[in-house]
């Protein structure tokens, strides 16, 4: 599992890192980071989750 | 001799049809073209983060760079193209030539006869527009905003608070139901009031905006209403009009430049088309569509780079929008059809979900404040779409 962020399209209103914080994170200035870009499989129900609740669309699961 | 791409239009269609081409392997030259004299940037925020002042003008730019050769035209404007000799003519007098063109002008502001846009009179398509906007929210101003289309709705959600009063007005009993349907209409409608924008709606409007007088006005067949400034959304048209004397070329009903599934525009060898400019054979709907959002705009940047380089593309998507009025998320999937026969689901909670329905296939969705309904409801239109009819 492999996550790509369209920061373009990315709001920062950081609902994917309510939802999964260990991997999604809006910093101080305002931008996301993706702390982990392979996450491991225990981690793919939330990650789902967080693509899924994002207004925009911005994360892909590839 | 290394191909060249030029590319027409220099903002989310054009910038990451550039990038697409490079993902895809293109290593020729890119030449971006734009009439506009910013870097590339993306219009989203100009209704809601840039106009609020929540985020700052750089926040819009395109992220990435495109590796060489690359160069930028900014500043310019193609003023025409001759598809046979392959060359394109630009209003410094100079022409570009190519082996490739990508054109991504996107669409212009329709104006009201005799309303040309001024320091109070706004037409939002650019960074000016909205700057201009933002820099006049004050708590002693009336705002009016004609058109509660997408862009009018986000306008009148994102002022509303920062200054003395904000009336929308539409001639339409139920604005934005062609895309999200009467219900959803109705319930926007109801946030709006909620969240103290005034409505005038199903009122036929007009605008005066005369210099001997200190405000605008906005008149229905009863009312006469005066505002400091006036921001009018009531829909764009393609910028298409410099390539209307090429014969070859085919046009739908609003001037959006037809192509075929893979965004190759017929009439013209190696020419291509995305965003909102353009209207795209859909395979899943049979017909040309023509979308004016950001998901289609970027998609079809990367499948016009797949198609140029030859890579073989992914499955064609649905289109997809969004868009946030006070705090709340609007998203649609898919289409509405004009005949359309909306069913409104309750789903968990508080979701709620509308399908639309024509012709026995279900076309499209919109999704109210439930993100997490958006790809139960998608794929109920997938479905519903490749289902063979009995
Ligand atoms: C205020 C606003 C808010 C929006 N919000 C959303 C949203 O929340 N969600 C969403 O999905 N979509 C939204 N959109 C729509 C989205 O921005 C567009 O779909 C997208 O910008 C289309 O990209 P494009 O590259 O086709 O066209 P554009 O972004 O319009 O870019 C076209 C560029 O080409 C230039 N150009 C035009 N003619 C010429 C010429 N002859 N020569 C050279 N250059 C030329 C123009 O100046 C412009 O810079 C919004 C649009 C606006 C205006
Ligand atoms: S939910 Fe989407 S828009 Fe919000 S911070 Fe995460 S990626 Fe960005």
């Amino acid at each position: 599992m492999k996550i790509e962020v369209d920061f373009d399209r990315c709001q920062s209103n950081a609902i994917c890192m309510q939802i999964a914080p260990s991997v999604f994170e809006v910093r101080e200035d305002g931008y996301l980071y993706v702390l982990i870009e392979t996450p491991e499989e225990s981690l793919k129900p939330l990650v789902e989750k967080a693509a899924a609740s994002c207004p925009t669309q911005a994360i892909k699961i590839i | 001799m290394k191909k060249r791409c030029a590319i027409v239009g220099a903002s989310l269609g054009g910038f990451r049809s550039a990038q697409e081409l490079r993902k895809a392997g293109f290593d020729g030259e890119i030449v971006l073209i734009g009439e506009e004299s910013h870097p590339p940037y993306q219009r989203p925020p100009l209704s809601k983060q840039l106009l609020k002042g929540t985020s700052p003008v750089e926040r819009c730019y395109l992220r990435g760079n495109i590796s060489e050769p690359y160069s930028r035209k900014l500043g310019v404007r193609a003023t025409s193209i001759d598809p046979l000799e392959k060359n394109i003519t630009l209003s410094n007098d100079t022409t570009v030539e190519y082996d490739y063109a990508v054109i991504s002008t996107g669409a212009r502001p329709i104006t009201f006869p005799k309303v040309p846009p001024s320091s109070r009179v706004i037409y939002l398509r650019n960074i000016e527009d909205s700057v201009r906007l933002r820099d006049q929210l004050k708590q002693h101003v009336r705002i009016g905003v004609v058109g509660a289309g997408f862009i009018g709705s986000e306008v009148a959600a994102s002022v509303s608070g920062l200054v003395k009063q904000v009336v929308l007005f539409d001639g339409d009993e139920h604005p934005m139901s062609k895309v999200v349907g009467p219900y959803l209409s109705q319930t926007l409608k109801t946030v709006h009031q909620n969240n103290g924008v005034e409505t005038v709606f199903g009122a036929p409007v007009s605008i005066v905006d005369s210099e001997t007088e200190d405000v605008v006005w906005i008149e229905t067949p009863s009312q006469r209403h005066p505002f400091d400034v006036v921001v009018i959304g009531v829909g764009v048209k393609p910028a298409t009009q410099w390539l209307r004397s090429v014969d070859s070329l085919k046009f739908d009903e609003v001037g959006a430049l037809l192509a075929d599934d893979k965004g190759k525009v017929y009439g013209a060898e190696a020419l291509y088309v995305v965003g909102d400019a353009s209207s795209w054979l859909h395979p899943l709907y049979q017909r040309h569509i023509h979308v004016e959002h950001f998901e289609s705009t970027v998609n079809q940047a990367s499948q016009v780079a797949k198609n140029i380089t030859n890579t073989p593309r992914d499955a064609p998507e649905l289109p997809f929008a969004w868009t946030e009025q006070h705090g709340r998320l609007i998203q649609t999937v898919g289409v509405r059809m004009a005949d359309s026969k909306d069913e409104v689901i309750h789903r968990s909670g508080h979701a709620l979900v509308v399908l639309f329905h024509s012709s026995d296939k279900v076309t499209g969705a919109a999704v109210f404040d439930a993100s997490e309904e958006l790809s139960w409801a998608k794929a109920a239109v997938l479905s519903s779409l490749r289902k063979e009819p009995d």
